[in-house]
């Protein structure tokens, strides 16, 4: 290749230049991009390319297909709160319940549930329902206005599921410095 | 009939300052580089001071590595090169001087200002107002004197490299001035006169031609004189030359949308930002075939020569990014990078692979030329060559594999179809591997440019010790006929002939050239403000209020930009994890836009009325008392520190000039206690061990306008 190299006369501080040509398979990557481009701007704007958006709509709606195909009939409220109470004395939920605590709800509601920032977790009164069902429903969505966080978004259900009953567990375990009372007393 | 033969001295002494100052700013940027990686993994290492944090000094590091190293050394090889090309001294003595030293001190002040905040917060363009100015300045001054010495050269064709350096000036110079376009508030503060969307585009059409006729067209010019002179070959194609110089320099202006896809920028622009990115593939390759073929014929002095063997790596590493940019480019890659390491690593493959290494390069091969006597030592050389390349691979591998694995993670969705990674902390704790090898990466880059500093400083000291010769070189070369027909008739061609002509008509080429790099910003940006399509309103967004207005400004002075963006993408994980996907309208009175880069934390779009006010002041003060393994630094000072008010109600008025509609009467003191006053208020009742005297404090400011964010379009839907 270098055979047929022509210097052309140019030198400038003694750098000279050949004459090749352009390499053909380079001319052949710059034509193929700009054709690349061209049936990329017909097929997203004036062909059946979809925006982000439309996208995002599709995906949506087939979700929601699914989430229904997939949910069961609704079940009974009783049904979950047995569920709920069955976990609480579950040993090994309760074990995940506590790690789940540790690491989420400790910082406000300390370390054995005696109430920081946060109300105490181990009396009777209750400010939002003394049902394992209302705490749970708490532990979702949260109350934001107080400053207690909608973890509905942040945990799994299983996770969700064993920090109530780990929650639950801790009643009447009297720990030290407790936090007084605050809400409704709604007694065992 | 030949003139008679001129004598004149090449200005060697300002080459010698400019290479010294890449040295010594290379160090610096790089040393910056080090710490804040280092902050990631630990972040104790911001050690509670404000001028310390990551987010304070990220922008310090790029800015630092661009235009003090980068910039410096740019302008070693220009005032080097040009010179020689053109048989001609530079146009002014003192005028290169002038830009010396002013750059120096422009950069000076960037070291100073950006730690302590005082900052615009658009990306590469951080600095005020006042700086903004002095840089146009010093700028005119080095185009004058480029374009001065071109005027009295003693060739009368510019070589290509002399075309690549005619781009740079240029266009730095236009998107320099159009991107910093601002009203001033007071002598450290402005606004932008662009808001929201407008501002994006402008910005990333600025911060991407930043990064093409900054740290790509003068490396290419460099790369057209050092590498033939390197390797005592000759260059492999003029034709080639000239094809990829005009694609490129009209092509890359184009594609600035690409760092705004899938965001609210109007389709239209993002799809130009995407298919401009990929027609650039073969440009830019040109010049990376241009400068690999040109070593034809010396490979085998590679084994021996590290100035050679930084150079093929170099331009090897500008091929690698040139490639990999089109492809990030691409909606659907974009979707799974953006905002993730991986653009990390793809702006370090060229920053560490391409600019430093032609850098590097560079300076061995002027270092016996300037100082006249030989290197110290070709050893340590070759261990700055491997020492730096092993770092460049662990430093980019590592970070393309945190990008991929975080993108995996944010999309990931459960059978369910919720997020299989809602914490977004989850994602953050698996990267630690990844910023410890990147440590390591960087770290040897540094031990890499520690290497140089020795081998400079013993080259320079022996140069002294030997009285070294260092008067400027002397030349002689007729002067230019102005009658010279400006064809030679060498081209095959009508066209090469027409473009032979254009290269002894500096003028018409510079003129030509500036209407090249015009057109692309003028196509994306006029229709997006002329039109407002673009950007539906949203009659349910308001101006900020003054406290919010005031925490913004802190949220900017911290530098939060940094690590979050606010965009929420229309993906539906991001919809999952953030909640309803950005609208344009959403941002019209945002001034400068935040919309941000990288998410080292999560987007914070729609974090307004996410989180309780006692939330933010508590993760404010000790992020892990919230989050147990957040790598965010503590901002404690938030509290402590009165919010400055002083400003307010000039804010107000500057920013109702540019079309905020806030009441010409509105009394923003007042309207501002009475809403820090009520956040208070809402804290003590959550708990808060605050009393009334917090409500001064700047954390209110800043938790007002957290608060505010992303929430005025639900306003509109209730």
């Amino acid at each position: 290749m270098s055979g047929h190299d022509t210097l052309l006369s140019h030198d400038y501080d003694g750098i000279k230049e050949y004459d090749n040509n352009l390499p053909l398979w380079w001319l052949g990557l710059f034509w193929l991009t700009i054709f690349f481009s061209a049936g990329y701007v017909l097929y997203y704007h004036y062909g059946p390319g979809p925006s982000a958006e439309q996208v995002l709509a599709l995906q949506v709606e087939i979700a929601e297909k699914e989430r229904l195909a997939r949910m069961p009939q609704t079940a009974e409220p009783a049904s979950v709160e047995q569920a709920l109470l069955k976990l609480a004395s579950n040993t090994e939920a309760l074990a995940a319940g506590k790690q789940v605590y540790d690491t989420r709800c400790l910082a406000c509601h300390a370390a054995q549930g005696q109430g920081l920032v946060g109300p105490n977790l181990t009396d009777d009164f209750w400010i939002h329902g003394g049902k394992i069902t209302d705490v749970k429903r708490i532990v979702e969505e949260g109350v934001l206005a107080k400053g207690m966080l909608a973890w509905k978004a942040l945990l799994s259900e299983r996770e969700l599921d064993s920090v109530v009953a780990y929650i639950w567990s801790l009643h009447g375990s009297n720990p030290p410095n407790p936090k007084a009372p605050e809400g409704a007393h709604v007694p065992r | 009939m030949n003139a008679p033969l001129e004598s004149f001295r090449y200005d060697d002494g300002i080459v010698r300052k400019f290479v010294l100052a890449t040295v010594f700013w290379g160090f610096v940027g790089m040393l910056v580089g080090v710490f804040i990686a280092s902050q990631l993994p630990f972040p104790a290492l911001n050690f509670g001071i404000p001028w310390l944090t990551f987010s304070r000094l990220r922008p310090l590091h790029t800015n630092a590595v661009i235009f003090a190293f980068a910039g410096n050394t740019i302008f070693a090889g220009i005032y080097y090169s040009t010179q020689r090309l053109l048989k001609a001294r530079m146009f002014s003595d003192a005028l290169s001087l002038v830009h010396f030293w002013g750059w120096q001190l422009i950069i000076v002040c960037a070291a100073v200002m950006l730690p302590l905040g005082i900052t615009v917060s658009k990306e590469y363009a951080e600095l005020e107002w006042p700086v903004d100015i002095a840089i146009a300045g010093v700028w005119v001054i080095f185009t004058i004197n480029l374009l001065g010495t071109i005027v009295r050269r003693r060739e009368k064709h510019i070589y290509v490299a002399i075309w690549f350096y005619i781009a740079t000036v240029v266009t730095i110079a236009m998107l320099h001035i159009v991107n910093s376009l601002a009203l001033p508030v007071s002598l450290f503060k402005s606004y932008s006169v662009f808001a929201g969307v407008q501002d994006g585009l402008v910005q990333w059409w600025y911060g991407h031609n930043a990064v093409a006729f900054f740290l790509t067209t003068p490396f290419l010019g460099l790369m057209y004189y050092f590498v033939p002179k390197a390797a005592e070959r000759p260059v492999y194609s003029y034709r080639l030359s000239i094809v990829h110089f005009w694609a490129l320099v009209f092509l890359y202006i184009w594609a600035g949308p690409h760092h705004l896809l899938n965001t609210v920028l109007p389709d239209w622009a993002e799809t130009l930002g995407t298919v401009f990115s990929i027609m650039l593939i073969a440009p830019s390759w040109g010049g990376m075939i241009n400068g690999l073929l040109t070593l034809r014929g010396a490979w085998d002095r590679l084994r021996s020569d590290p100035v050679l063997k930084f150079f093929a790596v170099g331009v090897t590493f500008y091929g690698m990014s040139t490639f990999e940019g089109p492809m990030m480019s691409l909606k659907s890659v974009n979707a799974l990078t953006h905002y993730t390491d991986y653009t990390i690593g793809h702006v370090h493959g060229g920053a560490l692979g391409w600019n430093g290494f032609i850098a590097f390069g560079m300076i061995y091969y002027l270092l016996p030329k300037l100082w006249r006597v030989p290197v110290h030592s070709i050893k340590l050389m070759a261990a700055h060559f491997w020492i730096s390349t092993v770092g460049i691979v662990l430093y980019i591998t590592s970070m393309w594999v945190a990008g991929i694995a975080q993108g995996l993670m944010w999309r990931a969705l459960t059978a369910e179809g919720m997020l299989k990674y809602p914490d977004f902390m989850e994602t953050v704790t698996k990267l630690h591997p990844f910023y410890h090898t990147r440590l390591i990466g960087g770290l040897l880059y540094l031990t890499g440019v520690l290497l140089m500093i020795y081998n400079v400083w013993r080259t320079v000291a022996a140069s002294r010790l030997a009285q070294a010769d260092l008067s400027d070189p002397s030349c002689r070369a007729a002067a230019l006929e102005q009658k010279t027909p400006a064809v030679d008739h060498e081209g095959k061609s009508v066209w090469q002939r027409r473009h032979r002509w254009l290269e002894g008509a500096p003028a018409a080429f510079t003129a030509l050239t500036l209407v090249a790099v015009a057109v692309g910003g003028i196509v994306e940006y006029v229709p997006l403000a002329a039109f407002k399509s673009n950007i539906p309103a949203i009659a349910s967004v308001k101006p900020y209020t003054p406290l919010e207005l005031e925490g913004r400004d802190i949220y900017i002075r911290e530098g939060c930009y940094n690590c979050h963006s606010q965009m929420v993408r229309p993906f539906r994980d991001e919809v999952l994890r953030y909640g309803e996907h950005s609208k344009p309208g959403e941002f019209v009175y945002d001034r400068p836009f935040q919309f941000g880069s990288k998410r080292t934390g999560p987007d914070l779009h729609r974090v307004g009325g996410k989180y309780p006010h006692f939330w933010h002041l508590r993760h404010m003060s000790d992020p892990k008392s919230t989050s147990s393994e957040s790598i965010m630094p503590a901002y404690p000072w938030l509290e402590q520190r009165d919010l400055d008010t002083s400003l307010t109600q000039k804010k107000l008025s500057v920013l109702r000039r540019m079309g905020a509609p806030y009441a010409p009467e509105v009394n923003a003191a007042g309207e501002l206690q009475s809403q820090a006053q009520s956040i208070v208020g809402e804290l003590q009742k959550q708990g808060a061990p605050v009393a009334a005297e917090t409500a001064r404090k700047e954390i209110i400011a800043l938790i007002a306008y957290l608060q505010r964010l992303g929430t005025d379009i639900k306003r509109g839907m209730q």
